[in-house]
């Protein structure tokens, strides 16, 4: 690699950075060492870099995001936020930057932040779901993704769902009960196929639902589960 | 079935609703957690972990299959790259601070006036670096610097060079000035016209490339 690249000044480091990227979306050669220069100064906390490789990347993050979700701008605006922080986090420290040795491991692990939010961003709004299926309120709303980015709104929740766990496994009388809230809470499976992938663990189909009956009962007879599952965070 | 037990079986399965809603997947690592395993990146211990989880978790596999997967290494650039030959290792500084200042304080020498001060520190030699830069009568800068470190013997053997002029094309640099820090580390460069710069440290066996020294004349 050419040394003088370390030295030449973001600014301009920058504006080769944008020329190579405007000849790599032409379909023509294109250098990578000055954007990958450019990320490893914003690595190494240089002033200026990390606000070069937002504004030169943030149309492709933008454009990776609608390819994999639909949504309103305002969800967009959010899961490109989270994404922003999360590259940051687990790229742009010098420990992590050595396992990036080139650009374009640079850009497929930004690739790959991208559909990693949208895939959480997918799995909370499926919990939520599950959770508005139960309400009894109509016109209950998705919760926004933009609390993604709370941190103590993720790490009320998380608590929450830990403690329900605790509650519900301390009624569980053997093995097979633990096994029960594994298959048919945890991974949501339906009974018939709890039986097909387990038949030395139940008789019949009839007694996983027996079970789950009696352990429902259980749960429901404690009133600190009880109140704890009617009182989610929000 | 009487209209009771209706009830409480509508009851039984909100209950359990809300069972199911509070556990859907707790066990499953984020995506996040997810690219990294594909990668490679995670603690051996991590790694186990989520390799026994996917064992066993209807969702996780999916969801891993469709990651984007690391590329592979390239042995054929797609464009003629700039080689040249490296006799040094380049080792990176990281930025920790600066501090512009205003006021008219004499610097430590009391000469000129403190504009700006830098700090870096270099990890790998276990060293800090510390600039302050002020302008002189004649409108020139004076730049003085220390170099704190364990190995302090060495400090007089290390060239430090200001560059203006960087060639990408050519690789070439062309030093503005030339100094050595003495045995404390403390070194200095004198009569430095406005503009920016990159300050080069090279020891026997290292390069430690250092851009975006702007020496801006203070607003009035």
């Amino acid at each position: 690699m050419n040394d003088s690249l370390h030295l030449l000044p973001t600014d301009r480091l920058a504006h080769h950075c944008e020329k190579q990227i405007a000849q790599f979306k032409a379909d023509k050669p294109s250098d990578g060492s000055f954007c990958y220069e450019l990320f490893r100064r914003a690595t190494y906390d240089m002033p200026l870099a990390w606000d070069f490789v937002f504004s030169l990347y943030e149309s492709h993050i933008r454009s990776r995001i609608r390819r994999h979700f639909a949504g309103s701008a305002e969800d967009i605006e959010d899961i490109l936020q989270i994404v922003l922080i999360k590259f940051r986090r687990n790229v742009l420290t010098p420990e992590r930057f050595k396992h990036f040795p080139n650009l374009s491991s640079v850009v497929a692990y930004l690739n790959g932040c991208v559909q990693s939010v949208v895939i959480d961003t997918a799995r909370k709004q499926e919990r939520q779901r599950r959770a508005e299926s139960f309400s009894l309120d109509e016109g209950e709303s998705v919760e926004p993704i933009a609390s993604q980015v709370n941190t103590e709104t993720i790490l009320m929740e998380q608590e929450w769902r830990l403690r329900v766990l605790k509650c519900v496994k301390s009624h569980c009388k053997h093995r097979f009960d633990d096994l029960l809230v594994e298959q048919l809470w945890v991974n949501d499976l339906k009974p018939q196929d709890v039986y097909k992938q387990f038949p030395h663990a139940f008789s019949s189909v009839k007694q996983i639902h027996t079970q789950k009956r009696n352990l429902v009962d259980r749960i429901k007879r404690d009133s600190a589960c009880r109140s704890l599952l009617e009182h989610a965070p929000n | 079935m009487t209209k009771r037990a209706n009830q409480e079986d509508s009851d039984d399965e909100l209950f359990e609703k809300r069972i199911k809603a509070a556990l859907f997947r707790i066990n499953c690592p984020d995506a996040d957690l997810l690219l990294d395993y594909k990668w490679g990146l995670l603690s051996a211990k991590k790694t186990a972990v989520i390799h026994q989880h996917l064992a066993t978790c209807p969702y996780c596999g999916g969801e891993l299959a469709n990651l984007v997967a690391p590329p592979p290494i390239s042995t054929s650039p797609s464009a003629p790259e700039k080689q040249f030959p490296q006799r040094f290792r380049t080792l990176f500084a990281q930025f920790v601070g600066h501090h512009a200042m205003t006021r008219s304080s004499q610097n430590e020498s009391g000469r000129g006036r403190i504009i700006s001060s830098l700090w870096y520190e270099i990890e790998a030699l276990g060293w800090d670096l510390e600039m302050h830069w002020g302008l002189e009568p004649d409108n020139l800068f004076l730049i003085q610097g220390q170099l704190l470190g364990p190995n302090p013997e060495i400090f007089d053997s290390i060239k430090i060079d200001l560059i203006e002029e960087i060639d990408v094309e050519t690789g070439l640099v062309k030093p503005t000035a030339k100094t050595t820090p003495d045995s404390a580390g403390l070194f200095v460069l004198e009569a430095i016209p406005a503009g920016v710069y990159a300050l080069r440290l090279r020891t026997p066996a290292d390069v430690i490339p250092i851009p975006d020294i702007t020496l801006n004349m203070p607003d009035e």
